[in-house]
């Protein structure tokens, strides 16, 4: 006889029969405890999961946010020399040099335009020089024509004279010619100059009203790149300070999560406690079993029916009817109506 | 180059945690399931700094501090326990095997950082 039947043989009517409603209690939800360990061993390791994953996810949202401002920091030249304050820096300077360029041209063209006035008085005195040679000229011919008349009244004895009368004529003309044509060369001189006096005068306005236009236009540009470059470190100094909240957020959150921790902790050591309790108890419980086959089998059924009746996901079911646990991260599909 | 931390913490979830925090700061992350584990990975990196739990599996946090203390080449690295225990009595357990410092979990970003600053050699 073994100690648990000499314990309820030696038990009164009363107490007897409270042992065995409580061995019913007992052996109605002790099948039911395995069912319940894994429900909470399944939950702390989705928990976990789950916890590690948004773990994760932060860690990619806060590096590639930080990745975004110091990209926005560089092409705003926060950097130095290599952003968009470094860039109309340059086009200013680049401007200016462009001005001081054309101004010192103008500078150029009107010293030209100057010389070349000079040429063209000069060529005018060359003409009128030239109209007085034309005179001198025209009186060397005539004394060559006296002196031939004044040779020919002398006959024979003026024949000499008449000679030299006809070189001078001959000289006259000669020069007369040249003359001429020194003065045709020095009308197109002059109407030359007077041409590209008034191109490169013209050219001088010119340059000085395009780089007019441009430069207003180009300092328009500028202050708008200025306003939308003012506008873009206004959002972004907003974008940093976001970046820091979302920090701290993020912070905040890191503490939240290690709830799971504490939990995962405190249930696994309820689920360990039952999975002693099972080992402990199974003793004397299997011995009530063997007394009686069908001990507990009417609470059995009850507490069954009451924890499916609880439950409203179908991995809990599945566990509950001795199924497979549901594999991590699944996610039920959509059903409509 | 970015100092090393190695995390020991049989939860990889909490491993997840404490590395955002770590990296985030700029420190270069090693992980650890366990004290045995940990050991490995001391035998083949250089390693600044030790942020270990008390209990695990395999090997435990008392143990892995004892054979850190033991070992010539890892006898100076500073090991900050990080813990849901917080008994005097652990306390005292871990102060004798060599700990440098003891944090309860949970635990504020902030204030690990600060701590690891100061232990930091």
């Amino acid at each position: 006889m073994t100690v648990w039947t000499k314990l309820i043989s030696m038990l009164g009517g009363m107490r007897k029969r409270r042992l065995v409603e409580l061995a019913e209690e007992v052996a109605g939800h002790w099948p039911h405890l395995p069912t319940l360990e894994s429900q909470i061993r399944e939950s702390v390791q989705h928990v976990e999961k789950a916890v590690t994953e948004v773990c994760g996810s932060f860690d990619g949202m806060v590096g590639r946010a930080r990745q975004s401002v110091a990209a926005a920091s560089e092409l705003l030249g926060s950097d130095k020399d290599s952003g968009i304050e470094s860039l109309l820096a340059a086009s200013r300077h680049t401007l200016g040099e462009l001005q001081h360029q054309i101004e010192r041209g103008q500078q150029i063209s009107a010293q030209v335009i100057g010389h070349m006035q000079e040429m063209e008085s000069s060529a005018g005195m060359i003409v009128k020089a030239l109209a007085e040679i034309d005179r001198i000229t025209f009186g060397s011919k005539l004394v060559a024509l006296n002196a031939k008349v004044e040779a020919a009244r002398f006959g024979d004895q003026g024949g000499a004279f008449g000679v030299v009368a006809d070189e001078i004529a001959a000289q006259a003309r000669r020069s007369e010619e040249i003359t001429e044509h020194v003065v045709e060369q020095m009308k197109q001189l002059r109407t030359r100059v007077s041409a590209a006096s008034r191109s490169l005068d013209e050219m001088a306005h010119l340059s000085v009203e395009t780089l007019e236009a441009s430069r207003t236009e180009l300092e328009s540009s500028l202050s708008d790149l200025d306003r939308t470059h003012s506008a873009m470190q206004n959002t972004l100094a907003a974008s940093v300070d976001a970046g820091r909240q979302l920090a701290d957020e993020i912070s905040r959150a890191v503490i939240g999560l290690q709830f799971q921790d504490r939990v995962s902790q405190r249930l696994t050591h309820v689920a360990d406690e039952l999975s002693e309790m099972r080992k402990t108890v199974h003793l004397p419980l299997e011995y009530l079993a063997r007394e009686s086959p069908v001990l507990g089998q009417a609470r059995r059924e009850q507490v069954g029916a009451r924890l499916e009746s609880r439950y409203t996901m179908a991995a809990e079911r599945n566990v509950q009817a001795g199924g497979a646990p549901a594999k991590e991260g699944e996610i039920e599909g959509v059903e409509l109506f | 180059m970015a100092r090393t931390i190695l995390i020991v913490d049989d939860s990889a979830s909490m491993r997840q945690v404490v590395a955002f925090t770590l990296r985030q700061a700029g420190f270069a992350v090693l992980e650890g399931a366990n004290g045995q584990e940990a050991l490995h990975q001391l035998g083949s990196q250089r390693v600044d700094l030790i942020v270990t739990d008390l209990n695990m599996p395999v090997m435990d946090g008392i143990t892995l501090i004892r054979n850190v203390r033991g070992k010539p080449n890892t006898r100076a690295i500073p090991v900050l326990m990080l813990t849901t225990e917080s008994q005097d009595a652990k306390k005292q357990e871990g102060k004798a095997a060599g700990a440098t410092g003891w944090i309860v979990k949970p635990f504020h970003p902030e204030k690990l950082l600060q701590t690891i600053a100061r232990v930091l050699p």
